[in-house]
């Protein structure tokens, strides 16, 4: 368990990371931005569900 | 903001390294393996084969781009044309693929590694190395991406060249007949089916507006698809003169087969150790482009002005989704079937539909106005 805790800091930093790229451009494009920046938040929980997925199965 | 595609412009020398640069590491994966099976003894012509399709196709789209879209990636084409949803569909489709290629690869890579080179080594830590890097490069952008390319591929091509060589005690020429192999038509079948290696015309569509001189570009997707089919073909029938076509379909990573055969006297044998570096330097190379190039369409779809933050995200998930197969035979078979067996859609269908139904409909248009 604590292997995979570890191992999932990065993947929470990295999620973190897009997520507050998304925000940024939400920010950037008024109302628009909504639209354009949730594509980010999709791929930052997309790849943050997959890699917990495959650290889970590998070493749990 | 600036629109994310108005960056990198790059020349013509770097353009052919790239583009020749995707293609060639094709000779480690498990392409050799796929038309090994198809072709048999006449596998060696399936790399020529498919590179006249792909030839025919990157002309025609070059063509119609030209003419009617100048300075306009595929997106661009799509959205100006069959408005922003298409677009975005089309984007979803390309990047999707290309993370499935980057991913694809990387495991192959990583598998390669572990067998060769460092067998204690965990694969979560050859695949966290190996993505550090690759999106280091993807980081860099595309001209950081081509000029490594270019420094890059002359050492690749004579690395092929030197492995193919080296091995000449080993060859029997007899073991490439009978000449067409499983028969004319399963050669034609077999290129037709893996044409997909050769993505030109799907990164023409994407590189388009990133070339310094537009004129010297038809020659750009010429000699980078020659070039690779050569050195392909050449690898494939050296390596059917070493292994019969049988056992070439029960290996994985084929060039370091070969490369293992090396014996040129007592202190000239076991040299793959230093190929194996060069090897996983182009297939760096390769996804670092890959990724990009995700990144990029996803950027020029939503509008985004930077496609850099989102890369360790898409890195990340690259790396989790090379490691859903549980072993490299998966993986092999995963992209056999799949990748290989139905890129072609990606590769050529998606581009030469959307660029062919995008000009037809701007054709339609303007004799609608010049009747009015």
């Amino acid at each position: 368990m604590l292997k995979f805790v570890i191992a999932m800091i990065i993947p929470v930093l990295v999620f973190r990371y897009t997520i507050s790229f998304g925000g940024w451009l939400s920010r950037h494009r008024g109302a628009k931005g909504k639209v354009i920046g949730s594509p980010a938040y999709v791929v930052a929980s997309g790849s943050l569900a997959l890699t917990g997925y495959v650290l889970w199965r590998m070493l749990m | 903001m600036r629109p994310v595609s108005s960056k990198a412009k790059i020349g013509a020398k770097e353009l052919t390294a790239l583009l020749t640069m995707y293609v060639v590491p094709n000779a480690f994966l498990s392409y050799p393996s796929a038309i090994s099976h198809s072709g048999m003894e006449a596998a060696w012509m399936e790399p020529l084969l498919s590179g006249v399709i792909a030839m025919v196709l990157f002309l025609m789209v070059q063509t119609l781009i030209r003419r009617h879209f100048k300075g306009l990636d595929f997106i661009e084409i799509a959205k100006e044309t069959f408005g922003r949803a298409f677009a975005i569909l089309v984007a979803l489709a390309c990047a999707a693929y290309l993370l499935a290629s980057t991913a694809s690869v990387m495991r192959e890579f990583e598998e390669n590694v572990i067998t060769t080179v460092l067998p204690l080594t965990p694969i979560l830590m050859v695949g966290l190395l190996f993505i550090l890097v690759v999106w280091y490069m993807a980081y860099c952008g595309l001209e950081g991406i081509a000029r490594t390319s270019l420094i890059l591929l002359p050492i690749l091509v004579a690395g092929i060249v030197a492995v193919c060589l080296m091995t000449v005690n080993w060859w029997k020429p007899y073991l490439l007949l009978p000449i067409w192999g499983a028969g004319p038509e399963a050669v034609e079948a077999g290129s037709l089916r893996y044409s997909s290696i050769f993505a030109n015309v799907l990164l023409v569509c994407i590189l388009y507006p990133h070339a310094k001189d537009d004129k010297s570009f038809r020659r750009v997707g010429v000699v980078s698809i020659l070039l690779s089919a050569v050195l392909l073909s050449g690898f494939i029938a050296v390596y059917h003169m070493v292994f019969t076509p049988q056992q070439a379909n029960h290996m994985t990573f084929h060039l370091y087969q070969l490369a293992r055969m090396i014996f040129l006297g007592r202190f000239f044998q076991r040299m793959e150790a230093i190929f194996i570096f060069l090897w996983v330097t182009s297939a760096v190379v390769k996804m670092a482009f890959t990724l990009w190039a995700t990144a990029y369409l996803l950027a020029s779809a939503f509008q985004w002005p930077v496609y850099r933050p989102i890369l360790p995200a898409l890195a990340l998930g690259c790396f989790s989704i090379s490691m859903v197969p549980t072993d490299v035979m998966s993986a092999v078979q995963w992209e056999q079937q799949y990748l290989l067996g139905w890129g072609w859609t990606i590769v050529f269908a998606l581009p030469l539909g959307v660029v062919s139904l995008a000009s037809l409909r701007k054709r339609g248009r303007r004799g609608r106005l010049r009747h009015a």
